[in-house]
């Protein structure tokens, strides 16, 4: 096996087969796209700003919530996930590259020309796509713009890359563990990312099924949902929710992962309960596979039906009840400090939490007749995505940065990035809550009167929110330019694992040969 | 440095490999797959007021009068409303109407009634009609031995067709089935345009 140094300049990006390099082409594309899906986030904050129609047609408004809906799952979340992969899972197994390195390059480099695709529906005629981010046949078969034929394809190719990504890292993770590190020996972020990627393998080519059948209902005259020709629409959200539910599990087990590094780290304890928080895991990926109809409890199910999924959507509050005390017994008695990334995971554990509590509550059936499609759901899954998901992220950056450039990013600037992010988050999402409680309808551009204050509050916040995240994209910027003080390979005292035990910034090449594990 | 181990991609194990290839393309058939297995799911359990077609045909009037015989004990007729309502597609220029509006009917006898329909445009066009039934758990009781549901049909401009259904209520019917609507709607598309 020959390791050269990196090639240069552009090439250096395009033919890399290096997990370094790719899992910093991931966390990069993820920040541009968080950028772009952020600013469609604040057009549509302007437009609520006040009732009315004042900045953009309705017909544009729904493009926005389209693909910011879109452009944050696939284009954000998700990337950022597979790019800590990339860093992370092999140097924390003692690995010394991907399983698959050719494979990792062709995934990260069909993402580009996806999200290219998806982006350049604006510029066509009919516009972007407009049906939401959950494409609900007939709008997003007989009723979509002409665009919807490359939404469509660009699904395609992402599912392709994320199938792809998890294949390498399941090939990674269960072929190239250094000797003596077994399955229950493993860091969480590793087996919450095994779990992810086994979910991604059962559910992307679900969601490729789904878009091609609607490709097949636009232009090969089928009925899949059309119930002229004897299909049914209901069927559509049967299928994509099979695949949505799991979704939103590929997009919380890796956050799961990284916050039960950080709070032990900065507890300066072991993870409380590392065996439980392995079941927990497992149990909740499991449990996503039988609860996908709770999103759908309006659409005329039988009453065994709507028991069934609402019983089993609140089985799922056991499992991840289990992680939240893990958590908590964890900082429990230890000698804590509150750095920048354990500062955005206890926020993480608190509004998580929150995001968990406000998802049971529209788990009852009954009760979700009133909820459903309202900004109470917004509410419930920005909690869950932004403290949650995205919060996650942030402090893996945070919390690894050092290890990636050498250099310490400047906590000051870290914690006022915190402060000024928690205050913004809560002040965007919180009151949603209440106009959801009060009635106010999602996806609508302009909204009755009553609900008219808390939406302007919301506006500011996520404004707040919004321009607070250039603090965090300056100061990474710092640390890639290397202005900062010299981080040591230790990086943090109460660290543990594999990564830590290499310089920092990290080797080209990691672990030539494998380390021994005690 | 001396490398002690073995190039690590010797390690990779190429039946892991296939097995992760092979599952994604197996799940990407069950998408296709879910289709069918919701429609055994509803036929079964008679959910989503759909019937279906061949169960009805199969089970013919004679093996129902079999089953009368059978069942005839505990078995007494009651009298069922049965309304129709049609409906067309968003064009809303069909002209669809149903013989009567409803029929009391005895469960276990069977009835005729037409719907008739004329095409107002000047166009060919090509049309399905799609049938409901509410409550949709009753649906597994009407059974209809002669209907146009789901064929496609051909209507040139002003014609006009009559349509039968042929239908009889099984007759262990719950009683809280006091009140069906047999729903019907049609969509319709210009022949042309499937031809182009």
């Amino acid at each position: 096996m020959t390791h050269s140094a990196p090639q240069t300049g552009i090439k250096r990006w395009l033919y890399t087969t290096n997990h370094k390099d790719i899992g910093t082409m991931y966390l990069v594309f993820s920040l541009i796209m968080l950028l772009i899906g952020g600013s469609m986030a604040l057009l549509i904050r302007s437009e609520l700003f006040q009732p009315g129609l004042q900045l953009m047609q309705p017909e544009f408004f729904n493009q926005m919530t389209t693909l910011h809906g879109i452009i944050m799952v696939f284009g954000a979340i998700m990337p950022a996930f597979v790019g800590m992969a990339n860093w992370l899972i092999p140097m924390m197994v003692g690995a010394p590259d991907m399983a698959l390195p050719r494979i990792n390059n062709w995934s990260f480099w069909l993402l580009p020309f996806a999200f290219s695709m998806v982006l350049s529906t604006l510029f066509m005629e009919g516009g972007a796509p407009n049906f939401g981010w959950t494409f609900y046949a007939p709008l997003s078969t007989t009723y979509a713009p002409p665009s919807v034929t490359f939404f469509i394809f660009s699904i395609h190719i992402m599912g392709i890359s994320s199938v792809m990504g998890a294949v390498n890292v399941i090939a990674t993770i269960m072929n190239m563990r250094a000797p003596g590190m077994n399955y229950m020996k493993m860091p969480m972020f590793v087996w919450t990312w095994l779990i992810t990627a086994f979910l991604l393998l059962a559910v992307m080519p679900v969601l490729a099924g789904v878009v091609t059948m609607m490709l097949m209902d636009i232009h090969f005259g089928t009925s899949f949902f059309d119930a002229a020709g004897g299909g049914d629409p209901v069927m559509f959200q049967h299928i994509f929710w099979f695949f949505g539910h799991p979704e939103v599990y590929i997009m919380i087990l890796p956050a799961f992962g990284i916050v039960s590094h950080i709070i032990p780290t900065f507890a300066r304890k072991p993870l409380f309960g590392y065996h439980s928080m392995v079941i927990a895991t497992s149990s909740i990926a499991f449990l996503s596979f039988i609860v996908w109809a709770h999103h759908m409890f309006t659409v005329g199910m039988p009453l065994v039906g709507e028991l069934f999924f609402m019983y089993s959507t609140m089985l799922i509050a056991v499992p991840t009840g289990v992680k939240v005390f893990n958590w908590v017994a964890t900082m429990f008695h230890g000698s804590m400090t509150f750095e920048t990334p354990m500062l955005f995971s206890i926020a993480f554990v608190v509004l998580f939490t929150i995001g968990g509590l406000s998802g049971l509550m529209l788990a009852i059936a009954p009760a979700d007749f009133q909820y459903h499609d309202t900004y109470f759901v917004v509410a419930h899954f920005h909690y869950v995505l932004v403290p949650g998901a995205l919060f996650s992220i942030i402090a893996g950056v945070y919390f690894w940065i050092p290890k990636w450039t050498g250099v310490m990013y400047n906590e000051s600037m870290g914690k006022f990035h915190f402060w000024l992010s928690f205050v913004g988050v809560n002040l965007t999402f919180f009151p949603m809550h209440f106009i959801g409680l009060a009635g106010m309808p999602r996806r609508i551009p302009d909204y009755a009167l009553q609900f008219a204050d808390f939406n302007m509050v919301a506006s500011i916040g996520a404004f707040l929110f919004g321009f607070s995240q250039l603090i965090f994209v300056y100061n990474v910027i710092q640390c890639i330019r290397q202005r900062g003080n010299p981080a040591s390979p230790q990086v943090w005292e109460g660290a543990e694992g594999l990564e830590w035990t290499v310089d920092s910034p990290a080797p080209y090449h990691t672990f030539q040969t494998p380390p021994t594990i005690k | 440095m001396m490398q002690i181990n073995e190039p690590i991609k010797n390690k990779i194990d190429t039946r892991l490999l296939f097995k992760l290839v092979l599952f994604p393309c197996a799940m990407f058939g069950f998408g296709f797959l879910l289709i069918p297995l919701y429609d055994v799911f509803c036929d079964i359990t008679g959910l989503n007021g759909k019937f279906d077609l061949i169960n009805a045909q199969r089970v013919s009037a004679e093996q129902i009068s079999e089953q009368q015989v059978d069942d005839a004990v505990d078995l007494i007729s009651q009298q069922v409303i049965l309304q129709f309502t049609t409906a067309s597609d968003l064009t809303n220029i069909w002209q669809f109407k149903p013989d009567v509006s409803q029929l009391v009917i005895e469960t276990g006898k069977q009835y005729k009634t037409v719907f008739h329909l004329r095409n107002p445009t000047g166009q060919v066009m090509e049309f399905t009609s799609i049938p409901s039934i509410s409550p949709g758990l009753a649906a597994e009781y009407l059974i209809k031995t002669e209907c146009f549901c789901f064929q496609k049909q051909i209507l040139q401009p002003g014609e006009e067709v009559e349509m039968p259904l042929v239908f009889q209520l099984r007759q262990d019917i719950p009683k809280e089935f006091a009140k069906l609507t047999l729903a019907y709607r049609i969509y319709a598309k210009p022949l042309i345009e499937l031809i182009n």
